[in-house]
């Protein structure tokens, strides 16, 4: 790790990624250098507590970014992600058919705006009328995500589950689990769950399979600190 | 061309059909990725105020654009598909085969998506001279963002003939040239002015280049138009 005098920190000749812990965006980064086996740096950046210097990595002053070994800096969780399954096609983290790759770019739109978004918004709904009715739209979504997968799962790349493509756990995953892992949050303050039913099999099967992977525990954040990071969205 | 009925949509068998509506932003991504890889499809012009009551049957949605593929499959979302297209037709040379010079792109891409775009609708929306002030400021620091996006890319490719690739249409002008377009309307109702002042330099250059093309023309609108069109915006 370079000395703290120059401008700001990183790893010569390697890749560094500024991250934080508890952040789902973030997570998304780590885990596709994780996932393709590549080594990296990783620098956490404390959110509540930004270092003077971060400005010099990422103007907007949020995480994740990447330094490349060429001194490239990249931001946006999902172009880091993307620009990982491009460097290291050996990992086979994204198809490379155009149509296999058009349907996960709509799975991973379908959960961001599905489940992602209606999970802050269960978070930060103030009364609990407000509350119960995003908690709907987010079983309404986990019901959507769940035909999906099993949409996927009949298709030749999804061969049964219970991951998007199959037993592998890949670039659909990267994409998601994090924010799947936030359902512990809910559970913590909203006492929100997946009902064990027929309309979220789908959904339970991938889960369930998703966190036994260490794909998902090797980056998973402590419960504890990712409940108690959540705290500042409620209302 | 099948016929349409309560359970059936029109499409062209063996072919691609992409249901559009011209003078939309994001169905022109669609339009224009296509136009680029010369690739031969069938249109279906949609009227947004008065949509065919099959509609459904194709994007449950009800958004242009849809691309229907030959298979059967249905495709949605502008950025998904003008993506599906650089993916299906890679010697179009839509993308750069290059992980960094990918995710450059795209992140040029995003300047439009999440700046410069929702600050457009914003100032026709605005009701108070004040937030449509700010609006407008939040569209030019997002064209500088992009002019020194430019300016960086175009040491990188050592070419100085306009365009983000240098001479070639690539979906960093498919994906962002019909919200330049758009622009007009903010310049008719709400006074925009972009300055010809050395931070917005290289983005005019660009503006000029992709101009003259005729991936540009074929769909562009006259700045009557688009003022018009988006007129039901204003506040």
């Amino acid at each position: 790790m370079s000395d703290i005098s120059q401008a700001y920190p990183y790893e010569e000749n390697g890749y560094t990624l500024y991250s934080c812990a508890t952040c789902p965006y973030a997570q998304r980064a780590l885990r596709a250098f994780c996932i393709a086996q590549v080594p990296h740096k990783v620098v956490e950046i404390d959110l509540l507590n930004k270092p003077s210097w971060y400005h010099l990595v990422n103007p907007q002053l949020k995480v994740p970014t990447l330094r490349t070994p060429s001194g490239d800096l990249l931001i946006e969780s999902l172009v880091i992600a993307e620009y990982v399954a491009d460097q290291f096609p050996k990992a086979r983290l994204l198809s490379l058919d155009a149509l296999e790759r058009a349907q996960l770019r709509l799975f991973i739109e379908l959960f961001s705006t599905r489940i992602s978004s209606v999970f802050y918004r269960v978070l930060r709904a103030a009364d609990v009328d407000d509350q119960e009715m995003e908690k709907k739209k987010l079983l309404e979504g986990v019901r959507e995500v769940s035909r999906e997968l099993e949409n996927q799962w009949e298709r030749e790349s999804g061969k049964g589950g219970p991951f998007w493509y199959g037993d592998r756990f890949a670039y659909a995953e990267v994409a998601t689990v994090s924010f799947a892992g936030l359902f512990r949050v809910l559970d913590h303050y909203r006492g929100f769950q997946v009902p064990d039913t027929q309309e979220y099999k789908g959904f339970n099967k991938w889960f369930g399979a998703v966190v036994n992977h260490p794909g998902f525990t090797d980056v998973k954040p402590d419960d504890a600190a990712l409940i108690a990071s959540y705290k500042r969205f409620l209302p | 061309m099948s016929s349409s009925s309560t359970t059936e949509y029109p499409y062209e068998e063996g072919s691609y059909t992409l249901y559009v509506t011209k003078h939309c932003p994001f169905a022109q991504r669609a339009l224009r990725a296509f136009y680029a890889a010369k690739v031969p499809y069938k249109l279906v012009e949609i009227d947004l105020d008065n949509k065919p009551t099959w509609y459904h049957l194709v994007n449950p949605q009800l958004k242009v654009p849809a691309l229907r593929l030959p298979s059967g499959e249905i495709l949605i979302e502008s950025l998904v598909i003008s993506e599906y297209v650089a993916d299906q037709f890679p010697e179009a040379h839509l993308l750069p085969t290059d992980a960094l010079e990918r995710a450059q792109l795209r992140l040029f891409v995003e300047i439009f998506s999440s700046k410069i775009v929702p600050n457009l609708y914003g100032a026709l929306r605005a009701a108070s001279a004040e937030e449509q002030e700010t609006k407008k400021e939040g569209i030019l620091a997002g064209i500088r963002d992009a002019s020194r996006q430019l300016e960086n890319q175009w040491k990188r490719v050592n070419n100085n003939e306009g365009l983000w690739l240098g001479d070639r249409v690539s979906l960093a002008e498919i994906n962002t040239v019909s919200f330049v377009n758009q622009l007009a309307a903010v310049e008719i109702h709400r006074g925009l002015v972009v300055p010809q002042s050395q931070e917005y330099a290289a983005f005019n250059k660009w503006v000029e280049a992709y101009s003259a093309r005729p991936e540009y023309t074929e769909y562009s609108l006259a700045d009557e138009v688009i003022a018009e069109k988006l007129r039901k915006f204003l506040a």
